[in-house]
């Protein structure tokens, strides 16, 4: 039993299970929050298909937490050498860069989801009032910050930890 | 620094002046017609509703004619197809040919729809009538003197035996039922019967679900019936394409019903303008809105006419309209601002200040050689190509502004579409090649952290600083004192306790006592007094989170960055071939994403942590009587 908890637990491992736990969860939000603002878009477009443009841009906008997330998974893939020879690497600097991925995986799913959730009530308001556009994607934008302060942390705690 | 200065003009024209002195107004694009008050004058409104019903039914009649004509256009239209040139003295010419085009477009078009659904009903007859090919009588035949012939369906469940032998004894051999055709569901059947029968057959055939069908508008045996029917498709499919030939012969000229649609969207505008107009028997009153410096432009065209005219200050109730007013450089930036809000008559326009924080920002955000290139060179390209007008333009411009901020800056961090060139020497060629750089964002993040807040700090200070001079300018010198510089002593104060420690604490409690002793200075009570002193040093949250939401700059500048450079490795894998496929997709969607976020979020540090700090919304766009030109430009502009 101990082997085993040993060969999984590895210093490696836990980075890895970081990096995918940052895709994963920051994935599932954006992918969450961009239905939800995708529905709402498809119902103004049956009635002025005219608006794509502006609803794309609406659409787009929850789909960031996601790549924060795969840029994190990518920091931290290259930061273990996964592209070239793989670093050595104690359980303790594997658990750091495992909970760096923290902050992106938790806030990026949740942020995305209501950043979803404004931005679909955005596409109501440029169904009537069709010059607000700027208006819908600041408002959108504010709950965003979160996610970029998160990615901050998760980017600073990788790029500072000492590894190798 | 101020918004635009606007006079008002008082107008006095003789009536027949009226048209032609609106056009020469409307060219100048300065002037914001008021809706007059006829009471205060004694003066009855200057009505045109039947000129704007007129030109109002023109112009959709020519936009349904031009809608219906580009579908028909053969020549191909160009990717970017810009403006027509046309000279100006065609807007004062009438419009009466292309209007008859339209007219003819529009009746040929309802033709058209017509022919469609004729073609439509004579399709669904001949499907009706295949069942029918075989019964060689007339359709509208129903039966001689004694005898009744009745068509009809049954269901195909009841064998036809069946059905004779349930028929009503009395009606025993006077009648007969033969089938002509059957499909899987039904049987055509024609009922022969004797008159004598009268109803009685038709109940006993409906309880075995016979259904009665007759053919109205059809004469003929069906088969005949269908080669009529075929020949009269064909007749109106050749009078189709005669039209439609027409149509595509018309589409040719489309240029012309487009430039009598923007004449006559321009003629309503003016007498949009008319309608606010007050009048006497024989002269039009009005009162516009003129910016200061387009007096004389005004004036010289005003002194062509017969006409009394004043200019005159706004007084304490007047709402006069904004119009920002910048250098070259901030212009294309008022679109952000007035994406906000357009500041209040007479109040502080920031927009100036603003775009040089706004370029410096964007820059950080996006810092990249190539992508500022594209976007630099992208954004004039379209320009060159679009000619896009108003909104559209202004943010092309800010981008294009934006670009070289970001080449700028790139250049600084050396990221050239990312760290392009040293994955690609380091890979293919073998030696790996640094582009220099002052610094490296992605090996030393806290310097570029550091960089961000730096620029914030500047940003609120610059705030700040403008709140203080509006004060100032209202004569408010000790608010501005207390309410601002209180704040700064204390910033200072802070900033040099990592300094000089020792100087930085007493200026930092020097701050704080000034705070204390002065934010309370509204309140009667000495008590409150000191409450709401203590109190405002919770403002010191705000500050910080302020300072800190800069921290973005650095998160959204690493995070292009950092994309970038795993598109590069992703595409190195793939040898050639994969750097290029990374270049054109990869780098592609990174800037699209970028560009979203550096412009979302550089419009947020402006509109929350700057604008926040003395900005005074609530301005009324200004909209002077101008052409309204869809598909058009002036050629000879003066």
């Amino acid at each position: 039993m101990s082997e085993i908890i040993n060969a999984v637990f590895t210093g490696q491992n836990l980075a890895i299970f970081g990096a995918a736990l940052a895709v994963a969860l920051s994935g599932w939000g954006s992918a969450k929050g961009v239905g939800l603002v995708g529905q709402a878009a498809d119902g103004l477009l049956s009635e002025d298909p005219n608006k794509f443009g502006k609803t794309l841009v609406l659409t787009a906008l929850p789909a960031t937490q996601g790549i924060y997330g795969l840029i994190t998974a990518f920091m931290i893939i290259i930061k273990i050498g996964l592209f070239g020879t793989p670093v050595e690497l104690t359980v303790t600097q594997g658990a750091v860069l495992f909970f760096a991925c923290l902050p992106i995986g938790l806030v990026g799913l949740g942020s995305a989801i209501h950043q979803g959730k404004v931005a679909a009530a955005g596409v109501s308001l440029i169904a009537k009032k069709e010059g607000e556009l700027g208006k819908a994607i600041t408002n959108a934008a504010m709950v965003e910050t979160y996610a970029i302060f998160a990615l901050l942390v998760s980017l600073l705690i990788i790029i500072l930890t000492k590894v190798g | 620094m101020s918004t635009a200065v606007m006079q008002r003009l008082t107008l006095v024209a003789p009536s027949s002046e009226s048209d032609r002195l609106t056009r020469a107004l409307m060219w100048l694009r300065c002037v914001e017609v008021e809706t007059a008050d006829p009471d205060e004058l004694g003066l009855t409104r200057a009505s045109c509703d039947d000129e704007r019903n007129e030109l109002t039914r023109r112009a959709s009649m020519l936009q349904s004619a031009i809608a219906t004509l580009s579908e028909y256009k053969t020549s191909k239209k160009k990717l970017f197809s810009g403006r027509l040139a046309v000279e100006r003295k065609r807007f004062d010419a009438d419009v009466d040919k292309p209007l008859k085009v339209a007219l003819e477009t529009n009746a040929a078009s309802s033709r058209i729809a017509e022919l469609r659904a004729q073609k439509n009903k004579k399709q669904n007859d001949i499907t009706s009538l295949d069942p029918w090919r075989t019964h060689d009588v007339p359709l509208e035949f129903e039966g001689t003197g004694d005898t009744r012939l009745t068509l009809g369906i049954l269901p195909v469940s009841t064998p036809l035996d069946d059905i004779r032998a349930g028929m009503p004894e009395e009606a025993d051999g006077l009648f007969e039922i033969t089938e002509i055709s059957r499909d899987e569901r039904s049987v055509y059947v024609a009922v022969w019967q004797h008159v004598s029968c009268g109803t009685r057959i038709d109940r006993a055939l409906s309880a075995y679900g016979f259904s009665k069908v007759e053919f109205r508008d059809l004469r003929g045996a069906p088969s005949e019936a269908q080669e009529r029917l075929r020949g009269e498709i064909k007749e109106i499919d050749r009078r189709r394409s005669e039209l439609e030939a027409e149509l595509k012969e018309a589409a040719e000229g489309i240029a012309e019903l487009e430039i009598a649609y923007d004449v006559t969207k321009t003629s309503l505008a003016c007498a949009e303008a008319k309608q606010r107009y007050l009048r006497t028997e024989s002269t039009v009153y009005l009162s516009a809105w003129v910016p200061r410096e387009r007096i004389k432009a005004v004036v010289s065209e005003l002194e062509r006419f017969e006409c009394w005219y004043d200019f005159s200050d706004p007084t304490e109730d007047d709402q006069p309209p904004v119009l920002l007013n910048n250098n070259a450089f901030a212009r294309p930036f008022e679109g952000v601002v007035a994406m906000f809000s357009l500041p209040r008559y007479g109040s502080f326009d920031p927009t100036f200040i603003m775009s040089i924080f706004y370029f410096v920002i964007f820059g950080l955000m996006l810092a990249d050689v190539g992508y500022g290139l594209i976007l630099t060179l992208g954004c004039l390209l379209l320009l060159k190509l679009m000619k896009p007008q108003g909104g559209m333009k202004q943010l092309m411009q800010m981008f294009m502004v934006c670009g070289v901020s970001c080449t700028v800056a790139g250049a600084a961090f050396g990221s050239y579409f990312g760290d392009l060139i040293d994955t690609v020497s380091g890979n293919l060629v073998g030696s790996s090649f640094r582009m220099p750089a002052l610094l490296n964002i992605v090996e030393n993040p806290m310097a570029f952290l550091y960089i961000s807040l730096g620029v914030g700090l500047l940003h609120l200070f610059t705030g700040m600083g403008i709140k203080f001079y509006v004060l100032c300018r209202e004569g408010k010198v000790f608010s501005a004192i207390f309410d601002i510089g209180s704040w700064y002593v204390l910033f200072i104060g802070i900033g040099l306790i990592f300094l000089v420690p020792s100087v930085g604490k007493w200026v930092a409690l020097a701050g704080v006592a000034m705070l204390v002793l002065t934010q309370g200075r509204a309140e009667k009570n000495p008590v409150m007094k000191l409450l709401k002193g203590v109190l405002s040093l919770y403002g010191i949250v705000s500050y910080l989170s302020d300072f800190l939401s800069y921290s973005r700059i650095m998160a959204l500048g690493l995070a292009s960055a950092v994309i970038a450079s795993v598109v590069n490795q992703v595409g190195v894998m793939g040898g050639f071939v994969g750097i290029v496929v990374a270049l054109m997709i990869g780098h592609t969607l990174n800037l699209a994403i970028n560009l979203l976020g550096s412009y979302v979020h550089t419009s947020r540090l402006q509109y929350i942590e700057f604008f926040g700090k003395f900005f005074e919304d609530g301005g009324r766009p200004f909209a002077p009587v101008a052409p309204d030109m869809k598909y058009t430009e002036i050629s000879d502009l003066n």
